[in-house]
């Protein structure tokens, strides 16, 4: 069943309704009643909904259920998460009934210092969530498709449905090499999550407590992990230097394919691999190379694009507001992977070993869940630590 | 878009530079307008976010400088959030907490485009495709997040409100049975759905409720709850000219709660300055929860029963379940009044301990455990208190009178709990009463 609602917009004069109207219009989720929340959903619910605990103690309880493997499947955020990039913009109840301005002036102050943070590499992720049993509990509908359009206008002036939407984060690059200091900026994804998803068949945009925006960019994070991995390795700064910046982070194509492998393996996933195209490569790319770059477990897939029932890049996509449980009889989409790296890029070295290998440590990849065999392509399978060898 | 002044809150700290302020110049004189800044922003991105953070300059033309105070205004709405919404006239109105713009519709569009984009934000159907990124400048860096103390401003307020621990009201458990031991069933639902909702989000926040004792830092929480409720806890249209508040002692308990007249200040009781000591400052940075109130229901009525709460240091009575509000006669009486009569049908009365103290061997003879403690006894002492302190009008004597009538006719004693307090036992829930 496709769903298709209509939203407020400026073309006409509907009443507009609080965040703390549209969350009393809530109703139980019947379906909810009859399949409870995952266990460790619950779990990370009984620090989310006690009511001694603070902000920061909540936000503690999702970033770990947020780096638990497998509670959800992408490995950016599960990387962000481990490295504490994560910034948290938790609405409670006390927000919700403080009304709307309240709430724009809290996301306003938390988008600011997310963004400050950002700036200077010490964050990358954004969440903002309404925490509250009730809203967790709620049905999926118009009322709370209406709620998410209501926190997205407070978020970012614009409460559009079914389109991308993006905001834009800033990282400082130190000058080095003669090169001067510059100020680069990413768009970054916003995209929904809500307790509704867990069973469900969007299962991978679950998140305990509520429901709310994550937002996050990976050329911003893979810039930012180049930088940090400059800092420390003289040799490296000079490699970069030498090194076109959009090559600089190919690293994350594997990462995406994971991620996307790691949602196909539920029992209704929203998004799969699929096979690669026969006989297509680029110039000077050997099927060998391929095989090293990408790992056992990945190359035969097509790194060029996917297939979803849903486009991930969506917001406040209409299909996760219906309640019905299964997927909606909506034909696949094809999805591109291609915003990583063009299709005819003639060097596949930056996506894998090449000179971005050297910037992760084998504990960034781990953190990132990312499988043995990718580990292999990344020539991490060897990595000595201090504790052992893997 | 009209010309008004720059808000005060545009913190100017990145000066226009002499190129940008250059190119500016050469793009010609321009009114003042929305459609100019576009225009500029269309031409040279730089120019115009140079223009809105830095202003032109004080020996720029003065249309120039009026073009960066518009610069900045727009900065304004952008950062402080707006909505759209259309007035139905052809135009549709950019809202921004107290700036109101207007353009028209035929523009629309375009205005938003470009509000969009000095927000940071993209919409579109295709992906966005910007992996490597682009390069930026401090100024946009500064239109977007204000400047360094801006910033710094806004983290420490995150901090603080991440970091706070939220401030945990509840229920002792003798008062909890009381409560369900008769009180009318307004008085019940009043605590079980009013209370949370003002708690959340108080209007005002006072502490002090008494000169001395242990609730010198006692605490009212005020706030317009969306409706009052009736008996059976249906709701119903909150009274005008009202606000709700709770009464905590100082460890969080809550003791009290009423509905009382509004002052003059929106949010505000009446008589605030003289009843409470002082305005909690920082109640905004705050969270407060209600808890402890699983399972709470009224129970049948019960009008010849008052009730004694140690952490509120008072006796409650009701002759009726007529919702009521309450009226604070002084300070050892508050009585309550019918919505609809005003008529007088129950009271609180306050500092039993130090009322009692003072009639230590009198009263003695009063307190029994089966006959319960004389209500009309205490409401004497307090008559008497007043009295002595030369604060009792006319009007007051007849309430006392009426009240004492009532309390005859009904013939109400304490609960257990206010002679085991008296005789310095541990109060508890009153088994008897909750069966």
């Amino acid at each position: 069943m496709s769903l298709v609602f209509q939203f407020l917009s400026w073309e006409r004069n509907s009443k507009v309704l609080s965040i703390r109207e549209l969350v009393d219009a809530l109703r139980p989720d019947p379906w909810r009643q009859a399949n409870p929340f995952a266990a460790e959903v619950d779990d990370c619910h009984q620090i989310l909904f006690d009511p001694s605990s603070s902000r920061v103690r909540q936000a503690d309880a999702l970033s770990t259920w947020l780096n638990t493997k497998p509670h959800q499947p992408c490995l950016f955020a599960r990387h962000a998460a481990n490295k504490g990039w994560l910034s948290f913009c938790i609405i409670n109840e006390n927000d919700i009934a403080r009304g709307d301005e309240h709430i724009r002036a809290v996301i306003r102050d938390h988008r600011v210092a997310w963004k400050d943070g950002a700036l200077d590499g010490g964050q990358h992720g954004f969440l903002i969530l309404m925490i509250s049993e009730r809203i967790a509990r709620a049905e999926p509908g118009p009322d709370l498709l209406a709620l998410a359009q209501r926190l997205c206008q407070l978020y970012l002036s614009d409460d559009s449905q079914d389109e991308m939407l993006y905001d834009r984060l800033f990282l400082r690059i130190k000058p080095r090499d003669g090169q001067p200091a510059e100020i680069r900026k990413w768009t970054v994804g916003v995209n929904w999550f809500g307790a509704q998803a867990d069973g469900r068949w969007w299962q991978d945009h679950r998140i305990p407590g509520g429901v709310g925006f994550s937002m996050n960019s990976v050329g911003h994070m893979a810039r930012r992990l180049l930088e940090g991995a400059i800092d420390e390795d003289p040799d490296l700064a000079r490699k970069a230097a030498a090194t076109p910046a959009e090559k600089l982070v190919k690293w994350a194509v594997p990462l995406a394919m994971s991620t996307i492998l790691t949602a196909s393996k539920g029992s209704m996933p929203g998004t799969r691999l699929v096979p690669r195209e026969e006989g297509i490569l680029p110039d000077g790319l050997t099927e060998q190379r391929r095989a090293e770059v990408l790992g056992r477990m990945l190359s035969e897939y097509s790194e060029n694009h996917y297939r979803g029932w849903y486009h991930t890049d969506v917001s406040i996509p209409s299909e996760y507001f219906d309640p019905a449980p299964e997927r909606p009889e909506v034909e696949e989409k094809r999805l591109l992977f291609t915003y990583l790296h063009r299709r005819d890029d003639e060097d596949y070295e930056s996506m894998g070993l090449g000179e971005t290998a050297t910037v992760l440590d084998r504990q960034d990849y781990e953190g990132m869940g990312l499988s043995e065999s990718v580990l292999e392509a990344h020539g991490l399978s060897d990595f000595d630590t201090p504790e052992g060898v893997y | 878009m009209s010309k008004k002044q720059a808000p005060e809150d545009v913190v100017v700290d990145v000066s226009m530079k002499p190129e940008a302020l250059q190119k500016l110049l050469e793009q010609g004189e321009r009114p003042a307008t929305l459609h100019s800044l576009m225009e500029v922003y269309q031409v040279d991105p730089e120019v115009y976010l140079q223009l809105a953070v830095g202003g032109a300059g004080p020996d720029s033309p003065r249309w120039a400088q009026e073009l960066g105070e518009l610069a900045a205004r727009v900065r304004v709405i952008v950062r402080r959030g707006y909505e759209v919404q259309s007035n139905g006239n052809g135009k549709v109105k950019v809202v921004s907490g107290e700036i109101v713009e207007q353009v028209a519709k035929k523009e629309a569009e375009e205005v938003l485009a470009f509000l969009r984009d000095l927000n940071g934000v993209t919409v579109g159907r295709e992906p966005v495709r910007d992996f490597a990124g682009r390069q930026a400048s401090e100024a946009e860096v500064v239109f977007a997040l204000g400047t360094a103390s801006d910033r710094e401003a806004a983290r420490r307020r995150v901090e603080t409100r991440m970091a706070a621990d939220p401030v945990l009201l509840r229920l002792s458990s003798e008062d909890k049975a009381a409560v369900a031991a008769g009180m009318p069933g307004y008085v019940v639902y009043g605590l079980l759905y009013c209370a949370p909702e003002v708690i959340r989000a108080p209007t005002v926040v006072f502490e002090g409720l008494r000169g001395e004792g242990r609730l010198k830092r006692g605490r009212a929480y005020c706030g317009v709850p969306k409706n009052a409720y009736d008996n059976d806890g249906n709701p119903v249209p909150r009274p005008d000219k009202m606000v709700y508040v709770i009464y905590t002692d100082a460890e969080g308990y809550v003791f009290d709660w009423d509905w009382v007249r509004e002052g003059e200040k929106p949010g505000f009781p009446c008589g605030y300055e003289e009843r409470f000591a002082r305005e909690v400052e920082a109640w905004r940075q705050q969270d407060f929860r209600l808890a402890g109130l699983d399972g709470l229901r009224p129970g049948e009525f019960r009008k010849g029963q008052a009730w004694f709460s140690q952490r509120g240091d008072c006796v409650f009575w009701y002759s009726s379940d007529s919702p009521t509000f309450a009226e604070r006669l002084n300070e050892d009486l508050t009585v309550f009044r019918t919505f609809d009569t005003q008529e007088v049908v129950g009271s609180k009365c306050k500092n039993i301990t130090r009322i009692v103290s003072d009639l230590q061997n009198a009263v003695a003879a009063l307190l029994s455990p089966r006959e319960g403690t004389d209500v009309g006894a205490l409401l004497a002492r307090s008559l008497i208190r007043q009295a002595e302190k030369g604060a009792l009008e006319e009007e007051d004597l007849q309430v006392y009178h009426g009240l004492y009538g009532r309390l005859r006719q009904s013939g109400a004693s304490a609960d257990r709990n206010l002679y085991l307090y008296l005789h310095g036992g541990q109060v508890e829930p009153d088994r008897e009463l909750v069966n």
